[in-house]
């Protein structure tokens, strides 16, 4: 998954940023609004995660832009302001869900994993292709019972690809849920893990449409 | 300790008190004045009844004389009627002061005054005398001081019982007079005493009279600064609890981060105590921010709120950071919740009723919430905990004896919330209709 974390606490935010990267995700970290609406504008992210109180305006200000502009692309809200009335404005604004600081990041790992099944249309976290489980909430893989030992990487391709199976999913996109803005990105690296997926799981799984992407599925 | 002094009972009693004695004052002077005039017109009758007795007096005596009659009883004149008697008594006397008559009621001693003319006074009598041209007898009419006490008597109490009567009707009268002019004054004391933590609006002191008026507003500008003063302190906490949650945010995040990369190295073990004082410092720092804004009276909303909806945020939002194999139900018994309490203090009173349940009730038993019209109840599974413990719970900082890693604060917020609100917190073990268990219900009557 891409995802834009927008955060203005430097401590937090690159703590946040390293621990989804190192899930495999690739993270952009703004520290204002005015960068959040420009990367917005110029990507298309699989999930938000907002801090409320910025230097230059109110995360729940950029929520609604978002919604009003019907930008369905989940949010999930981190504030330090436990208030009831407040979490409830956010639910009402469009947030999909919302973590009071200071939050576990693994709490935070399974809230990414629930809100993006819950857009991807398969809220049931279990899902099978042939001879391969994925459990999606607990990061996990079976290949004929048999536990896969996957990098971050490789899961998030995995991930990628499990999210529509059947469906295409092109180079950029995976490019996309693989690299952060900055990030230098080989020009075959999509194809590298693609590569380490099929020798793990079969090459069966995993087809190739040539100038098009991939996509999973057991023909 | 001594009663406090009634304004309006001390104004009843000292405008009664000072309204009689400016009457009995009068009463003295009239009584005065009348004694004066009774005597003047006392002495007038006597004066006038002597002139006009002398001759008549004198001419009986000689005509008594003339006819030498036997005297009938020796100089005494008879009365008239037997059952009369006299108020006005004479004695006819020569000068050498024998008595050549006297009247029936008169003594039969000459009067102990000098047989000139004029007025003088012996023993019981008023007495004038007056004599004949030649001063060669002289008539005495004398009249009882008593008679003229009595007379003086009568009248200064015919002057005082209408003022008797008028006594209690004054009193009443100033009580009415009191009661109605100090309404004002009980109108702002009630409107003062309806002011609290969590009524600070400003008194209604359009219609006091002007004498009121600087202390009303007085008042105001006293509730005014109390009102400051106390959102300053729910705005201070709330701005602490931001404030201070996110450098610990921050902090337990890069923590967790370097236990993720100490991954096989023994250090992840210290660092793993290091993250749990941190969670421990976490959650104090919560629940003393939540005490300071429930103390700073945060809690009670103007009017009833419709909650059931923020109970279902606040259930939905414990069943997602929940494992699976915890679970927690709520049975919704109505289908509203009404109560007067602030929404941000509900939440923090349901997050620590369910946070208490979670942290001491049997994990192998589901939390139960129960929502009804005026109340919520929160049920948890484990053992029975005894009543001198149940007793001491809702005291903070005192923990249950079930589990440690409490703070020991949580149903002492619940209990403040809850008595700002007009509310009460209910503990129960076992819970009812349980063998076991501890049940939490909050209620408003």
């Amino acid at each position: 998954m891409r995802i834009l974390l927008v955060e203005d606490d430097a401590t937090l935010g690159s703590a946040v940023r390293d621990h989804i990267a190192a899930g495999g995700h690739a993270v952009d970290w703004m520290t204002r609004l005015d960068d959040a609406v420009a990367a917005r504008s110029t990507m298309p992210y699989d999930l938000v995660l907002l801090d409320l109180n910025l230097p230059d305006g109110r995360g729940m200000d950029f929520l609604r832009t978002i919604r009003q502009a019907n930008d369905t692309t989940p949010v999930i809200i981190l504030t330090a302001m436990d208030q009831l009335s407040i979490r409830i404005e956010g639910l009402n604004a469009g947030a999909d869900d919302y973590l009071v600081k200071p939050f576990d990041l693994s709490e935070l790992m399974a809230r990414i994993g629930a809100v993006a099944r819950r857009y991807g249309g398969n809220p049931n976290p279990l899902t099978t292709i042939g001879p391969l489980t994925i459990n999606l909430a607990q990061r996990s893989a079976l290949l004929d019972g048999r536990s896969l030992d996957l990098t971050a990487r490789e899961w998030t391709v995995l991930e990628k690809l499990t999210q529509h199976p059947g469906l295409l999913v092109s180079k950029s996109q995976l490019e996309d849920a693989l690299f952060a803005f900055g990030a230098e990105v080989e020009s075959n690296a999509v194809e590298v893990y693609i590569s380490r997926l099929r020798k793990k799981i079969g090459n069966h799984l995993i087809h190739t449409a040539r100038g098009l992407g991939y996509r999973i599925g057991e023909e | 300790m001594t009663r406090p002094r009634s304004l309006t009972r001390w104004l009843i009693l000292a405008l009664t008190a000072g309204a009689v004695a400016l009457w009995l004052l009068a009463a003295s002077l009239a009584a005065n004045s009348l004694r004066l005039s009774l005597n003047e017109a006392f002495d007038g009758g006597l004066q006038e009844t002597a002139e006009r007795l002398l001759p008549l007096a004198l001419d009986g005596f000689r005509d008594e004389g003339d006819e030498h009659h036997e005297a009938r009883d020796a100089h005494e004149i008879p009365l008239y009627s037997d059952a009369a008697s006299e108020y006005i008594v004479y004695q006819m006397r020569l000068p050498t002061g024998e008595i050549l008559l006297r009247s029936h009621d008169a003594p039969a001693t000459p009067f102990d005054a000098p047989l000139t003319t004029g007025f003088a006074d012996s023993g019981p009598w008023r007495i004038y005398t007056v004599g004949s041209s030649g001063h060669d007898i002289f008539i005495q009419v004398a009249e009882a001081t008593a008679h003229r006490s009595q007379s003086l008597i009568g009248s200064i109490l015919a002057l005082l019982w209408p003022i008797a009567l008028l006594i209690p009707l004054s009193a009443l009268g100033i009580y009415i007079a009191v009661r109605n002019g100090l309404r004002p004054v009980r109108v702002l004391s009630a409107e003062i005493s309806a002011r609290h933590a969590t009524n600070l609006t400003p008194l209604n002191v359009a219609n006091l009279p002007l004498e009121l008026r600087p202390i009303g507003d007085a008042v105001d500008g006293l509730i005014a600064r109390v009102d400051a003063a106390l959102e300053a302190e729910r705005a201070f906490a709330a701005n602490s609890a931001h404030e201070l949650r996110t450098p610990i945010a921050g902090t337990l995040a890069q923590l967790q981060r370097l236990i993720a990369e100490l991954e096989g190295h023994p250090e992840q073990d210290r660092a793993r105590q290091v993250e749990q004082s941190l969670v421990r410092l976490r959650q104090l720092a919560d629940r003393l921010l939540q005490l300071a804004r429930a103390d700073a009276g945060m809690a009670r909303a103007s009017g009833p709120a419709e909650l059931l909806p923020a109970l279902r945020v606040v259930v939905e939002d414990v069943r997602r950071r929940l494992p699976a194999d915890r679970p927690l139900q709520l049975e919704e018994r109505a289908p509203s919740l009404l109560a007067p309490i602030d929404i941000d203090a509900f939440g923090i009173v349901m997050r620590n009723l369910i946070d208490n349940a979670l942290a001491h009730g049997a994990i192998e038993r589901p939390i139960e919430i129960t929502q009804e019209e005026h109340a919520v109840e929160v049920r948890n599974g484990g053992p029975v905990i005894p009543p001198p413990v149940l007793a001491g719970l809702t005291r903070r900082f005192e923990r249950g004896t079930s589990r440690p890693g409490g703070v020991g604060l949580g149903l002492a917020i619940v209990e403040t919330i809850m008595r700002q609100t007009g509310g009460e917190l209910l503990l129960r073990s076992p819970a009812p209709g349980h063998s076991d268990g501890f049940s939490a219900r909050i209620v408003w009557h």
